[in-house]
């Protein structure tokens, strides 16, 4: 029951790329040394931690706790890898020689308490030389150059070991499996610095650093039943591409030690053999594609019911060590009833051999009803158990309803959080940037509609005045004529041509057209019956009358005499217009009262 | 000769009107029938739709070389820079964003795709890698979560770039003018309302399209947006030299006043503080 319940919380951290680790300095600690207790949490995103309450450790007495926090985004390819952190160190000091465990305590992480592990601890007395810790004992490996052990612990000779062991020496592993070589220096002298010059590298692998402190941080060990201090240099992934005995990278630089002066001493580092063996021939899945690593699987749907025009995010996580730049996506075996996507991929890998990888995978829908989830199968070597293993992802039962209309804007809320950076846009050229407003042919468009909808406007006023007001309309189409013909035979009159009287009977003519609607087809003496009728005033007619005499008789005469009465038959037809107009407006008025 | 035109046309309509008896056979010469008005509008905007999709297409379907994989600038970044600021072409300035955000200069990174946004704010692209960006930065934290209808009312706003506006007002200004037409020549016997609701729906659509517009090609030359470049910098206190909090890398802030050394902002969550300039670098300089 209560192991369920410790998976029960942990069940979350499974889900998620937290992860809550808890270390300790040392396990076997002497009364003169201090405990420290490293707690570390990391995330692919942002933390809130609550700053955990330091635990209480049977024979030790806290003293301090200090934190840092850090942040990494790295961008690999399109694929960006983060990683946050909150490191909690706490100091113990030893009260008492004994055994005891660093109990389990919890701590919260977004709003979540997760329990950490309890380490067993064994305090010895101050004056004991404790074991070595990090590495065993390796055999087979002399000293360093020449033989020291008369001069240990005999501080007053200059004399000393310093060399640089690669571990584990020998190790073997199955061929695409990334092995990690951890590259040591190891004294018994006072060592200022370190400087690494040069790796020579064989054939037969490929590396990415795995490690790489910043300042040399010493811890004792016991190397061939000597005591040394020892700091890590450097640490490589080695993945092998072909089988055999392979030599990891060789290290070289020199150590400056102090003693009576300053010594540098060039240093080449040993070990760090790789045995590589071919993967199994036989029982080989059908659907390797290469993996090799102690990996563990799990997945995660975002949900089971669904709307048509909604998506499903199907999320395969693959976690452990191994080569994840060697193998490709696994892919959906049968998609019945979904479209599946090509999915987007997080890392969050250390040196690209170790961590965590997600591939997230978005199904849609085809149609209403009850499909099962289309099965995902990934199969990998595990180097750990020297077998190959497979993976199906579990037979889910996904309900697809009816389209609702929130469905449309279900994208809207998806975009919220991208997954990866887009890459660049590839074109030849880029044109400058210039406004459509700031171009010439918007504004003549622009024209162009307000020109095409004023001489519209003009066109339907025009109408519905000939429709409500015949007479207005009639009215003011003649004043338009009038003055369309009036002005050149007005011309001609002041240039004394000939033409004046043409041009003005024409005039007049349309001028009572429009107004009478007299045909142009009538004689001038029907026309001048017409217009009696029409309640037209005698004077009128008289001027009427003679103008077209005068105009009848000027066609008859020489053009020299022509132009004789023209000032005064213009004076006349004028008379003649604004006496017609006159009487238009006279019997508008009279039939608007 | 205009004149002559004129007075044909006059005479042409003339004999036209003379031969219709009823004003519901109206019918523009040989175009189309009032009556067939709304199948037309629908039409007019099927073929402006035109317009705007291909705007949308060729941002939304560009073409990549080598899908995945980041490939470097032909050329020199400075010159790259340089031609960019003269050019103003807005993918010139993603392609810089995401230059500059591969060589872990998130500051620059968001500048540049600020500025893509500036000029084509429907670049969906430089948005997403914007957000992507913002998401993963440290001060993640200082931007508000928007509700979801204001979150569609900016990415309606978003989608309108200035171009489409022009596009869309230019549009309806053509629908507004197709509109009058129709309620002009109406049939006078008959209800107006439809012609009516028409028109203003038009009008007031083409005015709220040129509004915007003339907001944002004000909003796009006076753009007050600015990011941090620096790694770390402090924010002081508007008053005193307090350090308010630690502002990092690729934040957005607003520029309120310039004072001295130093610029006020507003921060994305409101609060106010002072920079100095030399961490800032503005969206439009």
């Amino acid at each position: 029951m209560k192991k369920a319940l410790f998976f029960l919380l942990l069940f979350p951290l499974v889900l998620s790329a937290l992860k809550i680790d808890v270390t300790v300095n040392k396990n076997t600690i002497s009364m003169n040394e201090q405990l420290e207790l490293t707690l570390k949490i990391a995330n692919d995103n942002r933390l809130k931690v609550e700053e955990p309450t330091p635990p209480s450790v049977p024979l030790f007495s806290f003293r301090n706790l200090t934190s840092s926090s850090s942040s990494s985004v790295v961008l690999e390819g399109t694929r960006l890898i983060s990683e946050f952190s909150e490191t909690f160190r706490f100091i113990y000091f030893p009260l008492k020689t004994g055994k005891t465990t660093i109990p389990s305590f919890k701590v919260k992480v977004n709003g979540h308490y997760y329990p950490t592990r309890a380490i067993s601890l064994e305090v010895i007395a101050g004056t004991k030389k404790p074991p070595a810790q990090s590495s065993p004992p390796v055999q087979g490996f002399g000293s360093f150059g020449f033989d020291d052990s008369d001069f240990w612990g005999n501080n007053d000779k200059w004399a000393g070991d310093t060399f640089i062991l690669a571990l584990p020496e020998e190790q073997k592993v199955y061929r695409g499996f990334p092995a990690i070589v951890s590259y040591y220096l190891y004294t018994d002298e006072t060592v200022g610095s370190f400087n690494l010059e040069n790796e020579i590298d064989s054939d037969g692998y490929g590396k990415s650093t795995y490690e790489q402190p910043t300042m040399l941080n010493y811890e004792e060990v016991f190397f061939q039943g000597k005591q040394y201090k020892r700091a890590l240099i450097k640490s490589l992934a080695i993945i092998s591409n072909r089988e055999g005995r392979l030599q990891s990278p060789i290290l070289e630089g020199y150590a400056r030690l102090y003693g009576f002066g300053l010594l540098n001493k060039n240093l080449q580092s040993k070990g760090g053999i790789i045995n590589v063996l071919p993967l199994p021939a036989n029982n080989v899945p059908p659907s390797f594609g290469g993996a090799v690593g102690n990996f563990k699987l799990s997945y995660s749907l975002s949900d089971k019911e669904i709307s048509l025009g909604e998506t499903i995010t199907f999320t395969l996580k693959i976690e452990g060590r191994g080569n994840f730049n060697q193998f490709s996506a696994p892919q959906f075996v049968s998609r019945k009833g979904f479209q599946v996507s090509s999915p987007m991929v997080i890392d969050n890998l250390k040196a690209g051999i170790e961590g965590t990888r997600t591939y997230y995978y978005t199904l849609i829908p085809q149609d209403k009803g009850v499909y099962e989830l289309p099965e995902l199968t990934f199969s990998w070597f595990d180097n750990d158990s020297g077998s190959y293993k497979l993976y199906r992802s579990p037979k889910e039962k996904i309900k697809v309803s009816s389209a609702k209309v929130l469905s449309y804007f279900s994208r809207l809320k998806q975009s919220r959080n991208p997954k990866a950076m887009l890459p660049k846009i590839e074109k030849n050229s880029y044109p400058a940037y210039i406004p459509y407003v700031k171009q010439p042919w918007y504004w003549i468009l622009m024209l162009l509609i307000v020109g095409v909808t004023i001489a519209v406007s003009i066109v339907a006023w025009e109408s519905k005045m000939k429709r409500d007001n015949p007479e207005r309309y009639a009215s003011l189409k003649a004043e338009k004529v009038l003055l369309h013909y009036l002005k050149p035979a007005t011309t001609a009159a002041r240039n004394l041509s000939p033409d004046f009287y043409p041009l003005a009977e024409k005039a007049l003519f349309e001028y009572l057209a429009s107004k009478y609607k007299l045909s142009n087809h009538l004689s001038t003496q029907e026309k001048m019956q017409a217009l009696n009728e029409k309640n037209i005033p005698d004077w009128l007619l008289q001027e009427l009358e003679v103008f077209l005499a005068h105009s009848q008789a000027a066609r008859f005469l020489p053009e020299t005499d022509r132009a004789v009465n023209l000032e005064e038959d213009l004076n006349r037809i004028r008379k003649i217009f604004t006496g017609f107009s006159r009487l238009g407006k006279t019997r508008k008025n009279r039939s608007s009262k | 000769m205009i004149q002559c035109n004129r007075r044909k046309l006059f005479l042409r309509r003339k004999i036209w009107f003379l031969k219709k008896q009823s004003f519901s056979e109206l019918r523009l010469t040989g175009v189309f029938s009032f009556s067939r008005f709304p199948l037309l509008l629908v039409l007019v905007l099927l073929l402006f739709c035109q317009v705007l999709l291909a705007q949308v297409d060729t941002l939304q379907s560009p073409r990549y070389k080598n899908s995945g994989e980041l490939f470097q600038l032909p050329d020199s970044l400075d010159r790259i820079i340089n031609e960019a600021e003269q050019k103003k072409n807005a993918d010139l300035f993603y392609n810089l964003g995401v230059e500059f955000f591969s060589r872990g200069e998130i500051g620059m990174a968001n500048l540049y795709f600020l500025k893509a946004l500036n000029i084509n704010s429907a670049h969906s692209q430089a948005r997403t890698n914007l957000e992507l960006s913002i998401h993963y930065s440290p001060d993640a934290d200082l931007y508000p979560e928007q509700l979801f209808l204001v979150q569609v009312l900016f990415k309606v706003l978003n989608y309108l770039s200035v171009n489409r506006l022009a596009v869309g007002g230019i549009i309806f200004m053509f629908l507004s003018a197709l509109a009058l037409c129709w309620l002009l020549f109406y049939n006078p016997e008959k209800e107006r309302a439809l012609p009516i609701l028409t028109l203003a729906l038009c009008v007031l659509l083409w005015i709220s399209f040129f509004v915007t517009l003339g907001v944002k090609l004000h909003h796009q030359q006076h753009n007050r947006n600015a990011v941090i470049i620096a790694r770390e910098a402090e924010l002081l206190s508007p008053a005193s030299n307090n350090v308010i909090q630690e502002v990092h890398s690729g934040l957005i802030v607003k520029i309120v006043q310039e004072n001295g050394n130093y610029y006020l902002v507003r921060l994305p969550d409101n609060q106010l503080g002072r920079v100095k300039k030399e961490v800032i670098r503005k969206v439009v300089s």
